[in-house]
């Protein structure tokens, strides 16, 4: 009785588990059908290509843009996509056994770094003459940011543009009678203001001045001063100069400190990982923020704001001038996402081939164009010379995944400008703050240097500054145990040597 | 004196019926947090703080989204499958293994208790695990889901002491009347057995239900994702992105929450069938003997 209960279950489990594998299987061999017939005189068997993306969502079933490009080119590919968290642990499972997808996306210049050293990376240099579009596209300058020890093992994409900037209430500002801030100063007074006087007229002093991600909002005000958080390397008075050394470091944590001090910044700033002050400033309890312009400037998230309060009015400001100038951010020159593949495919020559067809197309005018509005007709259309999304809300919605498919990058400007017409202001402004060209990336980390546990001090020990846990007065302590204990003499040490061979030094 | 006791008694029980109360709605409150967030529009959220206990205005938008989903329905039933299918592959061999081992006249029986305890306190790590997996050939599948953990070595050893308190004459007798071994397995042990088969079923259940790990490592294949991969992609996709891509659809928290509340509610509605064998299950491996 009971054995034949169990014999029944995993009988019954068996054919489950063949309905489930056919059923995926049939998808497969739907997308199969397609590629044969409409390519044409190609090779009988389309070359596989297995691709490993990064995204925040997954890709909608059947996606049109993945049938777009086995027809074009004759591949049949297989996109999977993975969170950020995620991906680092597949990339380095799939190469240690062998079965890493044939490209994949690097973005930490230390894991670029430390996988070209392992020799688990494909070498480009044999076939940058063939790669001679996807370079016209990216820009040749632009290679260094895929090199390591002299040699091309990545394809960088182009630059993103920057997409952060000031923002405030602009109905605060109003009803305090505030100009927008313009120095050091009345940026002070101006969160004061937002602290202390009631901005939202409900009798409770339950506002703060200034808000943001911890390893951002306060880049402005160090950028005040001429310098930008901890750690980087930047040229100034054509020397080389790391932000912990430069004398405007303190300077600009005392001011940073002062804002704390006057219980100016939203006191769970730190905790502040995802979107928690976007959605406190939304609900009216802060002034002042440093974020991106997709998270604020978009129509649904100006709705958003609008429902909780018909009155606010979110604008961006300029950056406050300080004794150093105006900084937002800094830049860091070597980054740069990178296209790479497994050194395994070395071994068959037509998927290289491929490969490189692959990355030549989508870097094209003509797969440039699909990669990063979709279809003409179905989800765009060109009117008087402009392209312009077509009207049917779904057929936008459908198009918003295409940005997984630059591999090589986008031709940032025009893109936004066509996907999104009406926040042009916005994105223009923040493009243009000025960031702080620093090197950092260029730096390959010298033996036993450990970046993980000396930034993690670093970043400790900044807010305990700041929140006024440990006296300034400390600071050339607090440096002699970082040279010390965790090694930034010797990484200092690389630096000097590595930046100068580079060149940029001189 | 009985007056005295009987207020000491009613003080007593105030302070345990409170505190319970407390504990109840520390319990409780979470989830109602959670529901009441999946039926309220975002924008009421935000003008409520971010904060929202008792709904007032309310939209079943996020289960219309949820349930009309590309991915979520195709999910939910992988991980029933995985769920249905594993548990029964774990009982199955994990009491296949706690009997023998259950009896004390085993040749070597203390070597594989040994070699089983290993198992709970080292274990290969990622790369070693998902070499092994590869090798197996079963990559990519559901089955990568349920082979590597067919066996807890921890249920193992409940299982195991269970059994090993079930009493011995019982065996005899059945032998004494002419059963054969298998006779004995599943005629006399597994019905005898049946609450610590639904505790460890329970755990096992559970373990399955809330599988993350093991498929992003081992399924690449989206179609065959389980839904807490899924639900973690919703929950944490979008802010989890550096850069917001400007284009990326960012989930409203209505819908996060429902498919919190999807995803749940299976599990949620579950236990109360289950538990008084819970904890009779869980009591008698423990203490009878």
């Amino acid at each position: 009785m009971n054995k034949k209960g169990i014999m029944t279950t995993m009988l019954a489990s068996a054919m489950l588990a063949g309905a489930l594998s056919a059923c995926s299987g049939g998808n497969a061999n739907s997308n199969n059908q397609g590629t044969p017939e409409t390519s044409g005189g190609n090779a009988a068997e389309p070359v596989e290509i297995s691709i490993m993306l990064q995204a925040a969502e997954p890709l909608p079933d059947n996606y049109f843009m993945i049938d777009e490009l086995e027809e074009r080119l004759g591949v049949k590919l297989d996109i999977q996509t993975y969170l950020p968290d995620d991906y680092t642990s597949k990339i380095n499972t799939g190469l240690a056994s062998d079965s890493a997808t044939d490209i994949f996306f690097l973005s930490d210049r230390n894991m670029f770094n430390k996988l070209a050293k392992q020799g688990v990376l494909f070498d480009f240099d044999p076939y940058m003459d063939q790669l001679q579009p996807t370079v016209d596209f990216v820009g040749e300058d632009n290679l260094v940011k895929g090199q390591a020890a002299g040699k091309q093992y990545g394809i960088p994409q182009t630059a993103r543009a920057y997409q952060y900037s000031l923002w405030a209430r602009q109905d605060w500002l109003d009803a305090l009678e505030l100009a927008a801030p313009t120095d050091l100063e009345q940026f002070q007074e101006v969160l004061g203001a937002f602290r202390n006087d009631d901005p939202d007229g409900n009798g409770k002093k339950d506002t703060y001045g200034y808000s943001g991600r911890p390893n951002e909002a306060l880049g402005p005000l160090f950028g005040a001063f001429g310098t930008t958080y901890p750690g980087y390397f930047y040229v100034k008075d054509g020397a080389l100069v790391n932000s912990l050394y430069d004398p405007a470091m303190k300077d600009a944590l005392a001011y940073i400190k002062g804002l704390f001090d006057a219980d100016l910044i939203d006191p769970e700033m730190l905790g502040n990982t995802k979107l928690q002050h976007k959605d406190k400033a939304f609900q009216g309890q802060i002034g002042m923020l440093y974020f991106n312009w997709p998270n604020i400037a978009r129509e649904d998230k100006i709705q958003e704001y609008k429902t909780v309060n018909p009155d606010a009015e979110w604008v961006q400001l300029d950056l406050p001038q300080g004794p150093g100038g105006q900084y937002a951010y800094y830049d860091d020159l070597g980054a740069a996402t990178v296209a790479a593949f497994p050194k395994s495919v070395e071994k068959d020559p037509a998927k290289v081939e491929k490969l490189i067809e692959l990355l030549n197309y989508v870097s094209s005018p003509e797969g440039s164009q699909l990669v990063m509005y979709g279809l003409e007709d179905v989800h765009y259309e060109i009117k008087d010379g402009e392209i312009v999304p077509v009207s049917d809300e779904a057929a936008v919605q459908e198009a918003a995944f295409t940005y997984l498919f630059q591999f090589t990058g986008r031709d940032e400007m025009v893109y936004l400008k066509s996907k999104f017409p009406n926040q042009e202001a916005a994105y223009t402004f923040a493009n243009e703050m000025p960031l702080l060209p620093v090197y950092n990336s260029f730096v390959d980390n010298p033996e036993g240097y450990n970046a993980a546990d000396a930034s993690r001090y670093m970043e400790e020990e900044l807010y305990k500054f700041l929140y006024g846990k440990r006296s300034l007065d400390e600071y050339d302590d607090f440096l002699n145990t970082l040279e010390t204990t965790f090694g930034y003499k010797a990484y200092m040490d690389a630096a000097e040597q590595q930046l100068t061979e580079l060149g940029i030094l001189e | 004196m009985v007056k005295s006791s009987l207020t000491e008694d009613r003080v007593f029980n105030t302070i345990t019926v409170v505190l319970l109360a407390i504990v109840g709605i520390t319990a409780v409150f979470p989830l109602l947090f959670v529901l009441s967030m999946s039926v309220t529009p975002y924008a009421e959220v935000l003008k409520n703080g971010g904060f929202i206990v008792i709904p007032r205005s309310v939209t079943l938008e996020g289960y219309r989204q949820v349930l009309s989903d590309d991915h979520i329905p195709r999910a939910f039933l992988v991980t029933v499958f995985i769920t249905v299918v594993g548990t029964a592959i774990n009982l199955l061999l994990s009491f296949l293994m706690a009997y023998p081992l259950s009896k004390k006249t085993l040749p070597g029986r203390s070597l594989l208790l040994m070699m089983v305890l290993f198992t709970m306190l080292f274990s290969g790590g990622m790369i070693p695990t998902y070499l092994i997996v590869k090798a197996t050939g079963i990559l990519n599948s559901v089955w990568a889901l349920i082979v590597p953990s067919a066996i807890s070595a921890f249920n193992l050893l409940i299982m195991k002491s269970f059994v090993e308190n079930l009493p011995e004459e019982l065996f005899e007798s059945a032998r004494v009347d002419g059963a054969k071994e298998w006779r004995i397995l599943f005629q006399l042990v597994v019905p005898l057995s049946v609450p610590v088969m639904l505790t460890v079923g329970l755990f096992y259940a559970v373990q399955h239900w809330n599988t993350l790990l093991s498929a992003i490592m081992y399924v690449n294949d989206r179609s065959l994702y389980p839904l807490q991969v899924v639900l973690r992609e919703i929950l944490v996709g979008a802010e989890s992105l550096d850069l917001v891509e400007a284009g990326a659809k960012i989930p409203s928290e209505t819908f996060k929450m429902a498919a919190v509340i999807i995803s749940t509610l299976p599990m949620i509605i579950v236990y109360p069938f289950i538990q008084k064998y819970f904890r009779k299950g869980a009591m008698l491996g423990s203490v009878k003997g």
